[in-house]
């Protein structure tokens, strides 16, 4: 019989596989400096790094509709958050 | 501890620990609760030995060192500054760093994927927006760092302990000596690097076997040490009897056992009789070209210290880490019954490879885990050290009685040191000593600044240099 428990494991599970499921497998190991990805949250970012751990990038925000006062920022971005390859 | 309590009644660690009458009892060689008391008595408080500064040159450098039984990472950070953290992520626990060595952005847990910068700093949590809504702050999810850290002329040391004195107060009268082993042979100050990778084998015996007799043990070499010599494994091949260490040349000394029993710290040194260093002999017959170096930095050496008396040239530094000019042992508590040996070997920075390459060849012949002289000894403190587990063994205390009471001073000679013939084991008791202090201390303001050395504990003060 299924639990609340097991309910929520089974959405937090879909929700950190969806992003990795809709699209292409995209190894971001690598990914060169210069790349730019798209963002799960919607903003556009350029690779400054890439610690090549498998799970995490160096970036720059380059577009953020929902929080301009991101554009230019250095910020971390993990590896199911990284939906698309633009460039 | 309460266990060992209670198994023995009456028995404080101190009546196993007689050293008026030179009686050890081999119970603290051997009983797992004591060992687990050190771990917290010893290892959490004494500096101790993670490597050096030639093992990480470049930012993001980093190499895997161990602090008692626990794993801590050395690394460059992208400012240049050196760091010691616990390898251990602040999440769930899991190393952070599975490699012995390399160059990294970050330290990534394999695990969920907390992301911590090569300062320190806890950067990347994911799901972090999402999912903790700004509910923790990352700046106190870091690495944990050492209380304190030091660099001392390249080496680097550490301790878990912020009430611990400086390292350079910790050294105490040992501190010019420790400084000159990590100076190149012609004298100069962080001149040297240490061959990589760093030998790490495991032997089956405690960490105490080791680390308390180690250049604290004259008496064993000549049985223990006899077919060594006769191998001739020396770069002289088989002159001077094939003696293992490089020939020297005439230089008035004497040699003695010497300590400062108040910090532990001791070794096998001479007090010379005239300034300045010995001339360089010719040594390594066997391996052409590497005398001539050695002779010209021995040369600028002797200009340097021409007005300087030297005392000694090796140092062990309490508790479980021996330096010398061209190797550093380190023996890492693994478990009561296991010790991690590690051996570094420092070679002149500066020096033609062809050099390096022979005083590697030389090193590996002589220590570590394939070493001659070193599988001597493994053999000994392996075999004592199951000797000594039985129910029915350790009713025998370990004699530790050789030149008890014969000690005295010197202070013009090795101001600070306690001296004794040098075959003795005052470098063993003195280490005993502070064991016992460390062991028994709440804080340490218990153990520093230290209490002079009681007459009455095997120490007596004569006057007179030459008593012995």
């Amino acid at each position: 019989m299924s639990t609340a428990s097991d309910a929520e494991e089974t959405k937090s599970e879909a929700i950190a596989d969806s992003a990795v499921r809709s699209k292409k497998v995209i190894m971001i190991t690598d990914l060169p400096e210069g790349s730019q990805v798209r963002l799960r949250n919607g903003q556009i970012a350029e690779v400054t790094a890439n610690p090549r751990d498998g799970g995490w990038l160096f970036v720059k925000i380059l577009e953020s509709d929902a929080d301009p006062s991101r554009v230019g920022t250095d910020d971390m971005a993990f590896c199911v958050d990284v939906i698309d390859v633009i460039k | 501890m309460t266990a060992l309590v209670r198994s023995y009644g009456d028995r404080s660690l101190r009546s196993l620990v007689d050293l008026d009458r030179g009686l050890v009892s081999r119970e603290i060689y051997v009983n797992e609760d004591i060992y687990k008391m050190e771990l917290e008595q010893v290892y959490t408080r004494a500096w101790l030995f993670i490597g050096h500064e030639s093992q990480v040159p470049n930012p993001g450098d980093f190499v895997v060192s161990r602090m008692g039984e626990e794993e801590v990472i050395l690394v460059r950070d992208r400012k240049n500054e050196l760091h010691v953290f616990l390898n251990t992520c602040r999440h769930r626990g899991m190393k952070v760093c599975r490699y012995d060595d390399g160059n990294t952005l970050v330290f990534t847990c394999p695990f969920h994927g907390w992301s911590y910068d090569t300062d320190g700093r806890l950067v990347g949590v994911p799901y972090y927006d999402a999912a903790y809504k700004g509910d923790m702050d990352k700046s106190e999810w870091g690495l944990p760092e050492v209380a304190q850290m030091c660099n001392y002329y390249g080496s680097v040391w550490a301790t878990w302990d912020k009430g611990a004195p400086s390292f350079e107060d910790y050294l105490g009268p040992y501190a010019d000596m420790a400084r000159r082993v990590f100076q190149s042979t012609d004298g100069e100050d962080n001149g040297v690097e240490l061959f990589n990778p760093v030998y790490k084998w495991r032997i089956p015996c405690n960490w105490k076997f080791p680390g308390f007799s180690f250049d604290g043990d004259r008496a064993h070499g000549a049985m223990t040490h006899r077919s060594i010599n006769v191998a001739a494994i020396g770069p002289q091949g088989d002159a001077n009897g094939g003696n293992r260490s490089p020939l020297l040349a005439p230089f008035p000394y004497t040699d003695y056992e010497m300590t400062v029993p108040e910090l532990g710290h001791g070794g096998h040194n001479a007090i010379y009789d005239q300034p300045g260093v010995a001339p360089y002999k010719d040594t390594w017959f066997t391996e052409p070209g590497i005398d001539d170096y050695y002779r010209e930095q021995r040369e600028k050496k002797r200009e340097k210290y021409k007005d300087k008396y030297i005392v000694g040239e090796t140092a062990h530094i309490w508790p479980n880490v021996n330096i010398q000019p061209h190797r550093i042992l380190i023996w890492h508590p693994h478990s009561a019954g296991v010790t991690e040996s590690w051996r570094a070997y420092p070679i002149d920075r500066m020096a033609p490879q062809f050099v390096k390459d022979a005083q590697r060849r030389y090193m590996m012949r002589y220590g570590g885990p394939c070493g001659l002289t070193e599988s001597d000894d493994m053999e000994n403190w392996n075999y004592a050290s199951a000797a000594s587990t039985g129910t029915v063994a350790k009713r025998f205390p370990y004699n530790f009685m050789m030149g008890a009471g014969h000690a005295f001073k010197d202070e013009e000679g090795a101001p600070g040191m306690t001296l004794n013939y040098e075959v003795a084991e005052e470098n063993q008791r003195s280490r005993l000593r502070r064991w016992l202090e460390f062991m028994e201390a709440g804080s340490w303001e218990d153990i520093y600044p230290v209490n002079p050395v009681s007459p009455s504990a095997g120490q007596a003060v004569k006057a007179e240099r030459g008593t012995v």
